[in-house]
């Protein structure tokens, strides 16, 4: 007779690597956002930085002997960027980890429905044919964007469904289908478009230059609700890993999770992109780099992933904007650069399946 | 326990079941034979609702299409032909699925979902495995990992379809006796789908067999593992003995050249 016989420790042994894991990823996250408010193109005193936040949140508490353009900078230039980093990351790596689930593919990103070409499509419009931003109190870019995103996952849905059932090969070749339709419309509209066409590719290569608080706070409800959703029902994912009909055998419906799972995920990432641009690779790569470590659990994976995601994304924006000071590398340039390598070196490593 | 009554299923125009009655009392394993295409998986699968169907099924004396999908998976548990075992999840998270149809919205695994899983575990000899990846099993060992994920949905009717292809004949019999205890022990009615018609007169209490979507025959294995039913339903000749040990029908298929039928097309 073995320990594990009565007890019920054989159980808990992957589980057990859950909570420090998750403290100390959680520790890491707010270190590397410490770090990113900390520095930026202008030099300003670490110390006085942290000052400057913490005399913002408890007034009165350090006296104000800074001048007030640094605290500009550092309340309403580097602290939305970093918290609207965070939130894009964990957005985009939580759908990545969704999907991946959702589609039993390890090469699912938060894309493959059409997010990405359909928000491209709506950029590019609101680029070209509404220019005179001066005249409205908002950009209408992330409006346009967001609905380009929205009606093109509505799009294959509709087209991917087949008698009211959601089979994941129609569903994704609906996906890729649309995508290359509403690419080559957004190639057409690029060309219209003139010499806003430098405008359009510097919105797609994504990235955070001139974050804001509206931003944040535009994200923000659509990214809450998504990722409760997605946390809440993520352990199902584990039951989709089987075949639908072995699923339905264990009590799940699985065309109306799928769905729920599917729209939440292209919620979030439709916000993300909205405020941010199309950032590749975060969403491919966090979801394994995280289950490399932690196992494949979604019930674990997906809140592990969205926090993972929001440390990966900040540290990549911080060497997107410190790097090459003062020119900026496009944030996406950084996750693919420093992520792919990174990422083949842990599958080196490990030498095993990883999905 | 489980009552099917004029069970009639269709593919489009192709009807796979006509009429089928069937009844399995707790305790009783029921096998199921019949050749490729008869309709034994489409029995099953009807009985667990995943396909439709006309005529009635009763889970327990409910109707089962009054039955959501979740209280169905309480009562029903299935045990597939081709199961899909994720090979990173361990052994003790593929059996926690099986816990499925009793988590709550948020999915939080309460102690008595981890009893059942321990206990799952241990009737399937497993307990030792709980940690591994089921990839790196054996196939034996998947295969009784899918049994206890259907044990650990604490079902009162266990079907299994075809549990015993793909395994040597020590792990056939490992399943058998397994099986065949669950029914006796805890009261499950068993139905159990076999290619191997001596394993199924051996196990077996009541043995129906298949054919063409209608029962050809019922009843204890030496009134339905006969030579002159399964030539006229098999197509093919089979000698049957009775066990000396047991009394039960033997089968042997028999493949000498001196029997090949003029006409045939092999050679």
């Amino acid at each position: 007779m073995t320990a594990g016989v009565h007890g019920r420790q054989p159980l808990t042994a992957r589980r057990r690597r859950v909570i420090p894991g998750t403290l100390i990823l959680a520790g890491l996250v707010l270190t590397v956002g410490l770090l990113a408010v900390s520095f930026g193109p202008v030099r300003i005193p670490v110390p006085t930085v942290w000052a400057i936040i913490l005399n913002r949140f408890v007034p009165g508490l350090i006296e104000a002997d800074w001048p007030p353009t640094l605290a500009t900078i550092v309340l309403d230039v580097r602290l939305p960027r970093v918290i609207l980093a965070g939130l894009v990351g964990s957005a985009l790596a939580a759908a990545g980890a969704t999907y991946q689930g959702l589609f039993r593919n390890p090469l699912a990103d938060p894309y493959i429905l059409g997010v990405a070409s359909g928000a491209a499509l709506g950029a590019s419009v609101a680029i070209v044919a509404l220019p005179s931003t001066a005249l409205l109190p908002v950009s209408p870019v992330p409006a346009l964007a967001f609905t380009g995103a929205v009606l093109a996952v509505a799009a294959v849905y509709l087209l991917g469904r087949v008698d009211h059932r959601l089979p994941t090969t129609t569903l994704i070749l609906a996906g890729v289908a649309v995508g290359s339709f509403l690419s080559a419309l957004n190639t057409y509209v690029m060309i219209l478009g003139g010499n806003r066409i430098v405008q359009i590719i510097a919105w797609l290569l994504g990235g955070f230059t001139g974050a804001n608080w509206f931003q944040v706070t535009l994200m923000l409800p659509y990214l809450l609700a998504g990722l409760l959703v997605l946390i809440a029902f993520g352990y199902r994912l584990n039951v989709l890993q089987l075949e639908d009909e072995e699923a339905r055998q264990l009590g799940v419906d699985v065309d109306r999770l799928r769905l729920l799972l599917a729209v939440s995920g292209a919620l979030i990432t439709a916000a993300a992109v909205a405020v941010s641009g199309i950032i590749g690779f975060v969403g491919l790569v966090v979801p394994h780099l995280v289950r490399l470590v932690f196992g494949p659990n979604y019930r674990t994976l997906l809140p592990l992933t969205a926090l993972a995601g929001a440390g990966f994304m900040v540290l990549a924006d911080l060497a997107a904007r410190t790097l090459l000071s003062p020119v900026e590398v496009p944030v996406g340039v950084v996750t693919a650069f420093v992520g792919g390598p990174f990422f083949l070196f842990l599958l080196q490593r490990r030498k095993r399946e990883v999905f | 326990m489980l009552e099917v009554r004029g069970l009639r299923v269709a593919y489009g125009d192709r009807v796979v079941l006509d009429g089928v009655d069937l009844t399995v009392r707790p305790g009783e394993l029921v096998g199921l034979i019949g050749p490729n295409a008869a309709g034994k998986s489409t029995l099953l699968r009807a009985v667990a609702g995943t396909v439709p169907y006309s005529g009635q099924v009763l889970v327990c004396g409910q109707d089962q299409r009054r039955l959501s999908r979740r209280e169905l998976a309480r009562l029903v548990a299935v045990v597939p032909q081709t199961p899909t075992l994720p090979p990173l999840f361990t052994v003790a998270e593929v059996v926690m699925l099986g816990r499925t149809p009793y988590l709550n919205w948020l999915g939080w695994e309460r102690p008595e979902d981890w009893t059942a899983v321990d206990r799952a575990l241990r009737l399937t000899g497993l307990t030792d495995l709980a940690d591994r990846p089921v990839g790196q099993l054996s196939g034996g060992e998947r295969q009784r990992v899918v049994i206890a994920r259907a044990l650990a949905q604490e079902p009162r009717i266990l079907l299994l379809d075809e549990p015993l292809s793909n395994l040597d004949i020590a792990h056939q019999v490992k399943i058998i006796r397994l099986v065949r205890r669950l029914a006796r022990k805890q009261g499950l009615a068993v139905v159990l789908t076999a290619h191997d018609l001596s394993l199924v007169a051996q196990a077996a209490d009541w043995v129906v067999l298949l054919s063409r979507g209608r029962i050809a025959a019922e009843g204890t294995p030496a009134q339905v593992v006969r030579r002159d039913l399964l030539r006229q339903v098999y197509g093919t000749d089979v000698a049957v003995w009775p066990d000396p040990v047991t009394g039960r029908p033997v089968a042997l298929v028999r493949v000498s050249p001196c029997e090949e039928e003029p006409d045939g097309d092999g050679g």
